[in-house]
């Protein structure tokens, strides 16, 4: 399923706080899980984006994706609570990440779809928290939200050929993290990796 | 610049499309933190209105900072509150209204008010609400499911929030419980527990019925378990209490990860 572009509406006036929630919610709650937002700050999280949202909505009234305008607060909120996170880890050194960073839960989902798209989203994370802040925002922009390369420009704050430039980066940085992750798995004699 | 853009490999592209659809939200997940945000706007909203009528009695004019409303927006918020957060809000002229709302909304709806703040000053007026107070601007309804339990039950529910708007006994008594909850959270993230659960003492015994009974219990596990350096086995209990009476509380994730759970 594709997510994003296709699902921003267009808003002839500019929309409320409750539209933006209906409409976008599942978008902010899954970007800042992709940007590193750990489980158990993501309701704080996205309550503050939606706040952020709330303060800015007159930022809004010119642009035609909200989702454009909404990734870059979601960036910022992310940012921040990756730098708190950092700081608490490094005070609870002992606690395992995997146990506070758990893919969420669909209950209708059969016990084997849920493992394989925990394990599919997990082998994500883990991949995107090899990249860089800039590098791995620019990923999700594109290849996970969809957005053209001037909308995810727009969205990072870049001019568009500092976007090509980073882009190519993140990609190249990605496929190197795989390239390593398979080697590594490959190596501990892994099986089903495809 | 495009024709020299490197492509992403098959693995690559792979993993993208197998982990794309996994970090959405549920529709539980996204109605407990739409509830979370109207209380967090509510209780900034309640205790910049405290602040402002503070100022009122010491015979100063009548405006709240914004920073009232921030600071009560952060204690409301878990330690992680982000800075683009955390920073001023002038809500206040929004807010305000809505601390109003959500008291009326409880199990019914509360009115999202789209209208911009315009500035920092809370008018007088809103401080004590008339008709006048309520803005001509017509509000965006937005349901909500039921409080839980633990929230008391008006006397006299609302059918619709302005009528609770204009009443203002329970504006005034919202914004005293919002003010000492804020308070407490406020001695809380300054390190200090012990004084954080004097005031949420005091708030028991000042509201035993109070409409922030929820979001006090788990203040006050929270507290506890800060109090010592590992949570101790009276803190555990509370807040085990508190999770088996509160599972779905949007606060339930501060105490499990306050208390070592």
């Amino acid at each position: 399923m594709l997510v994003g572009r296709s699902k921003a509406p267009q808003y002839a006036q500019p929309p409320g706080l409750p539209e933006i929630y209906a409409q976008h919610a599942d978008f902010v709650f899954r970007n800042l899980r992709r940007l590193g937002v750990i489980e158990s700050a993501i309701d704080d999280a996205v309550q503050d984006v939606f706040l952020v949202v709330h303060r800015r909505l007159g930022d809004f009234e010119a642009r035609a994706q909200v989702t454009t305008w909404l990734f870059g607060i979601v960036l910022r909120v992310a940012q921040s609570y990756r730098r708190s996170a950092m700081r608490r880890r490094a005070r609870l050194s002992d606690t395992p990440a995997s146990e506070i960073d758990e893919v969420p839960v669909a209950t209708s989902e059969s016990p084997i779809d849920l493992l394989e798209r925990r394990e599919a989203t997990t082998l994500l994370h883990r991949l995107l928290d090899e990249l860089d802040d800039d590098k791995r925002a620019m990923l999700v922009c594109i290849e996970l939200e969809q957005m053209t390369v001037p909308e995810a420009a727009e969205s990072l704050g870049l001019n568009l050929n500092t976007a090509y430039g980073r882009l190519r980066a993140a990609r190249a940085a990605f496929n190197d993290a795989v390239a390593r992750t398979q080697k590594q798995m490959a190596e501990r004699g892994a099986r089903d990796f495809q | 610049m495009s024709d020299s853009m490197i492509e992403l490999s098959g693995g690559a592209r792979a993993i993208l499309d197998a982990g794309r659809d996994g970090d959405g939200a549920g529709d539980l997940e996204r109605a407990r933190v739409r509830r979370a945000l109207l209380a967090k706007i509510a209780i900034a909203g309640g205790a910049t209105l405290a602040a402002s009528s503070t100022a009122a009695a010491s015979g100063t004019a009548g405006s709240a900072a914004s920073g009232a409303v921030a600071g009560s927006v952060a204690a409301t918020g878990s330690a992680a509150i982000g800075p683009s957060a955390a920073a001023a809000f002038p809500l206040a002229k929004i807010l305000v209204p809505l601390a109003i709302m959500i008291v009326g909304g409880v199990g019914g709806t509360v009115a999202w008010r789209a209208q911009q703040p315009a500035s920092t000053t809370v008018p007088a007026a809103i401080v004590e609400p008339t008709a006048a107070a309520v803005p001509a601007v017509a509000p965006v309804i937005m349901p909500i499911e039921p409080a839980t339990p633990a929230v008391a039950p008006r006397p006299a529910p609302a059918h619709h929030a302005h009528v609770v708007a204009r009443t203002e006994a329970p504006t005034n008594r919202l914004a005293e419980e919002t003010a000492l909850l804020a308070a407490s959270n406020a001695q809380l993230r300054g390190g200090d527990a012990t004084r954080a659960l004097k005031l949420l003492d005091d708030y028991d015994r000042r509201y035993p019925a109070g409409v922030l009974r929820e979001e006090v219990l788990a203040t006050r596990v929270i507290a506890r378990c800060q109090l010592g350096l590992t949570p101790d086995a009276s803190s555990r209990h509370a807040a085990d209490t508190f999770l088996r009476r509160h599972p779905a509380s949007p606060l339930a994730s501060r105490v499990r990860s306050s208390c070592g759970h």
